[in-house]
């Protein structure tokens, strides 16, 4: 999951980045508003952290320019201001969850996988395909019973090919959601990191899950396509 | 000697010189005239063979003339340093203006073209100089505008037709030959790509990127970036070698370094070839990571590198934040980069 943090404080904005990179999020930071909002342009985030208070254009703004242009990923403000109102006028642009300063980082990331589950269809900790089993909170996978070793990057472009599934999903798409902004996607990573998982997923013995549709991507599904 | 302030220290220190010895020269031909001719001289009408200087001897007289200059000239060299300092300080106080020019020159960066070079007490001289390099100024800013305004728009308005095509390459994905529609896809993504480089480098010169420097851990960032590479390296059947002193606490914005990091390693391995090291370490008041690319293939493969647009990228980066230094050296066999960032010996309130 890619998500984009637009904190003008750069302690803050480290410490939360750090938080997040641990979960194994990708993570573009934007130190104002312009650059928030350039990101948000350019960019597929999955979730959008805001800081009310920037420089250029405060966060409250952003997101109603966002909404205006039909970027519909999910804000939660972070911000020092904890009155009423602010709150109001925060959701009331298109935010949808606001957490006060100061907070806890195990808070923020409780609250940021409760804004992503909603994205899905089935509001659900723990998703599956066939004997597969990934659960979301303690970042653990299993094949038949059987748990499985994932590194942060490979746990993140499973979460992926499983939110996507049984559809396939695009190389550009996968990098745009698993890596960050700094990442030179002109290398094969999203092949290396494929070619990683079947040998862990797909073990011998086990019918395949990765497949690679020709000419679209991967998709992670039961049986042959 | 090259320096207008040491030429002008030094013409006046030795005009100052040559007058005091001249009048040092007159003085002592006056009062050698005085004490044998004039003042002292006492003649007796009886005995007009006879002169008399006051109570010396004429030997005497040159005697006190020469003790005189002698005196004279040690007293000399205190004025002489005198002179030179008086000198220096006139040069100083008279070039002041050019100092200050000279300084709010440096300072100049693509942010601030349109900011007025401007001087407190402007001399006559000066006046004429100044407005001809503000209004130089001026017109450089307007022609960086136009051109970063030009690239600017060039980029954004190549955003949606290239949105445009991705979704047809991907909704044509099953219809179209397969290598074909990987390839576009691919190509597609590669253009993507060059559009948001080329939009940040625009946005960076026009002053738009902000620094959000702040204390972190170079070797912990590091080792972040580079778990990706590392299988990529292995991929590439090239050994990769992270050698890192645990903690290396620098100043600066994170962002940017793990961005000059993420452009270092991938220029080494899409253009390098042999094994690969990074290494972080500190080295005075900097702290280093260094890229380094052994190659040991064919000459054809150890090839200048170019990093091409992400060495502008780079830049843009590091002409926003002038404390780090990137340092490049290509020899037979290796490639080297270096990237210094100023090193934090107190260590921030929380760990990262």
């Amino acid at each position: 999951m890619r998500i984009l943090l637009a904190e003008d404080e750069p302690k803050v904005a480290e410490h939360v980045r750090a938080g997040l990179v641990a979960e194994g999020y990708a993570v573009d930071v934007a130190g104002d508003g312009d650059e928030a909002l350039w990101l948000a342009e350019s960019n597929t985030y999955d979730a959008l952290l805001l800081d009310i208070n920037m420089p250029h254009k405060d966060g409250i703004t952003v997101v109603r320019l966002l909404r205006r242009k039909g970027i519909a990923a999910p804000v939660m403000f972070l911000t020092a201001r904890d009155d009423i109102e602010d709150k109001v006028r925060g959701l009331d642009a298109g935010g949808d969850d606001y957490l006060t300063k100061p907070f806890s980082i195990v808070e923020l990331l409780a609250r940021l996988r409760a804004l992503l589950r909603r994205q899905r269809p089935q509001a659900v900790n723990t998703v599956r395909v066939a004997d597969l089993e990934l659960d979301l909170l303690s970042h653990e996978a299993r094949r038949a019973g059987e748990q499985i070793e994932l590194t942060r990057r490979e746990f993140a472009l499973l979460e992926f090919l499983i939110n996507a599934s049984p559809k396939p999903v695009s190389k550009t798409a996968i990098v745009e959601h698993v890596w960050d902004q700094h990442f030179d996607s002109e290398t094969n990573v999203v092949n290396v990191y494929i070619k990683m998982l079947r040998r862990k997923i797909d073990k011998e013995g086990l019918p395949p899950l990765i497949h690679t549709v020709r000419g679209v991507g991967f998709a992670l599904r039961e049986g042959e396509l | 000697m090259n320096s207008l302030r040491s030429r002008l220290t030094l013409w006046y220190g030795l005009g100052f010189v040559v007058v005091v010895v001249v009048f040092i020269y007159l003085l002592h031909l006056t009062l050698e005239s005085q004490l044998l001719e004039k003042a002292c001289n006492k003649t007796y009408p009886d005995l007009p063979d006879w002169k008399l200087h006051d109570s010396m001897t004429e030997a005497e007289v040159e005697q006190i003339a020469d003790n005189m200059l002698k005196s004279a000239f040690l007293l000399l060299i205190p004025v002489l340093v005198v002179a030179v300092a008086g000198g220096y300080w006139l040069a100083r106080q008279s070039l002041r203006p050019i100092a200050n020019v000279n300084r709010q020159l440096q300072a100049k960066n693509p942010g601030n073209l349109a900011e007025p070079i401007s001087l407190p007490e402007m001399d006559y001289e000066f006046r004429d100089l100044v407005r001809q390099l503000n209004d130089l100024l001026m017109r450089l800013d307007d022609s960086f505008a136009e051109m970063n305004s030009y690239a600017a728009k060039v980029a954004h308005e190549l955003r949606t037709p290239l949105a445009i095509l991705r979704l047809k390459v991907e909704q044509a994905g099953v219809r179209i030959v397969p290598e074909l529609a990987d390839e576009l896809e691919s190509e597609l993504h590669r253009l993507t790509h060059v559009v948001e480089q080329s939009l940040l480098i625009a946005r960076a010169e026009q002053g738009r990127v902000m620094a959000m420097r702040s204390v972190f851990n170079l070797s912990t960032t590091v080792a972040e970036v580079v778990e990706d590479f590392q299988l990529l390296a292995a991929e590439q059947n090239r050994k990769f070698t992270l050698k890192s002193v645990p903690d290396c606490w620098v100043s600066a914005d994170p962002r940017h370094v793990r961005q000059v990091a993420h452009a270092l390693l991938t220029n080494a391995l899409k253009h390098g070839s042999g094994d690969l090291t990074v290494r972080v370490k500190r080295s005075g008041k900097f702290a280093a990571l260094v890229v380094g690319n052994r190659a040991n293939g064919s000459p054809a493969s150890t090839t200048e590198p170019t990093l091409g647009l992400g060495l502008r990228v780079v830049a843009a980066l590091l002409k926003l934040e002038p404390e780090l230094r990137l340092h490049r050296r290509h020899g037979a066999g290796y490639h080297v980069a270096c990237l210094l960032v100023p090193v934090v010996e107190q260590l921030p309130m929380f760990n990262t």
